[in-house]
C-alpha cells in the first residue's frame, strides 16, 4: 500500500464516511424518537470510524477527493434508504 | 538522510495500512449491525399472527443474556386491523392464533382475550421486557395504562404476550425469557 489511497480505497472510504455520518446523523435524530439506531456499543465505534476518516482525509489527492465525496453521498443515502425502510416498509 | 527518509515512509506505510484496516473494521461492523436490524426486524414481525398487519415499527430493542433474552417490540397497527378490531372487537381475533412465519407450539397464541392483563404482568413496577427494551417513558406509560383498562386485547405465548391496543394503534409485543 502506498501512502497515499488507491482510487477504490477514496471510493470505499468515502462510502464508509457516509454510513457513519448518516448513522450518526440518525442517532442524533433519534434522541427525538424510540430506541433504534442508538446503540451502546456501534455508536461509539461509528464515532471512532469518523475520527479514523478525518486522518485518512490527508491522504486524498485532489483527484480522488470529488469519487470520496460522490461516494459519501451514496454510502449516506444507502443508510437513510434503510433507516426508512426499517421504520415504515410494510411487511 | 537516505536512511531515515526510508524509515519514515515505512512507517508510513505501515500507519497507513493500519489506519484503513482500523476504518474499514469499523465500517464493516456497522454494516454487520445494519444487517442484523434489519434480520431483526423481519424475524420479529413473522412472529405475529397472521391477519395482525403491522404498518411500521415504533421500537424494537432488548437485552440478550446467551440463550435467554428480555426485550419488546412495538408496532403501529394498520389502518385495516386497527378498523376491524374496532368494529369486530375479540371476534377478529379468534383465527389469529399461530405465527405466520412459524409452526412451532412456541409460537402458538393462547385464546384472546380482553384487558385487563392478570396482575402478574404489571406488579413489578410495570411490565419488565418494556423496561428491557429501554423504552420511553411516555410510550410505556400509555402501554401500561392500556394494558389495566378495558378496550385493547392481550394473548399469552410460551414466554411473551403480545397486546393490541386500538385506540393507540400499537401492536405491543414483549418477551422475557
Amino acid at each position: 500500500m502506498s501512502t497515499t489511497l488507491s482510487r477504490t480505497n477514496a471510493r470505499l472510504q468515502g462510502f464508509l464516511l457516509g454510513l457513519n455520518g448518516a448513522y450518526l446523523g440518525c442517532v442524533l435524530l433519534g434522541g427525538l424518537l424510540p430506541s433504534w439506531p442508538f446503540n451502546g456499543l456501534f455508536t461509539p465505534a461509528a464515532a471512532i470510524a469518523l475520527l479514523l476518516q478525518d486522518l485518512q482525509y490527508a491522504l486524498l489527492t485532489s483527484v480522488q477527493v470529488p469519487y470520496y465525496l460522490v461516494w459519501a453521498r451514496i454510502g449516506a443515502l444507502a443508510l437513510l434508504s434503510l433507516w426508512l425502510f426499517y421504520f415504515f416498509a410494510e411487511d | 538522510m537516505a536512511v531515515p527518509t526510508v524509515l519514515r515512509r515505512v512507517a508510513g506505510i505501515f500507519g497507513n495500512t493500519l489506519l484503513f484496516s482500523l476504518h474499514l473494521f469499523f465500517g464493516l461492523l456497522l454494516c454487520l449491525y445494519l444487517s442484523y436490524k434489519v434480520a431483526e426486524r423481519q424475524f420479529t414481525i413473522d412472529a405475529l399472527p397472521v391477519g395482525i398487519e403491522p404498518s411500521s415499527v415504533v421500537l424494537l430493542s432488548g437485552e440478550s443474556g446467551g440463550r435467554e433474552g428480555c426485550g419488546a417490540a412495538v408496532f403501529r397497527l394498520s389502518g385495516y386491523t386497527r378498523k376491524r378490531l374496532l368494529q369486530e372487537g375479540a371476534a377478529f381475533l379468534e383465527s389469529a392464533r399461530q405465527a405466520r412465519g412459524y409452526g412451532s407450539s412456541y409460537y402458538s397464541y393462547e385464546p384472546w382475550q380482553e384487558t385487563p392483563v392478570p396482575d402478574g404482568f404489571t406488579s413489578e413496577g410495570g411490565w419488565p421486557p418494556l423496561w428491557c427494551a429501554g423504552i420511553d417513558a411516555r410510550l410505556a406509560i400509555r402501554i401500561h395504562t392500556a394494558m389495566q383498562a378495558p378496550g385493547a386485547f392481550y394473548s399469552i405465548k410460551p414466554e411473551g404476550l403480545l397486546l393490541l391496543i386500538p385506540d393507540e394503534g400499537l401492536i405491543v409485543s414483549g418477551y422475557d425469557g
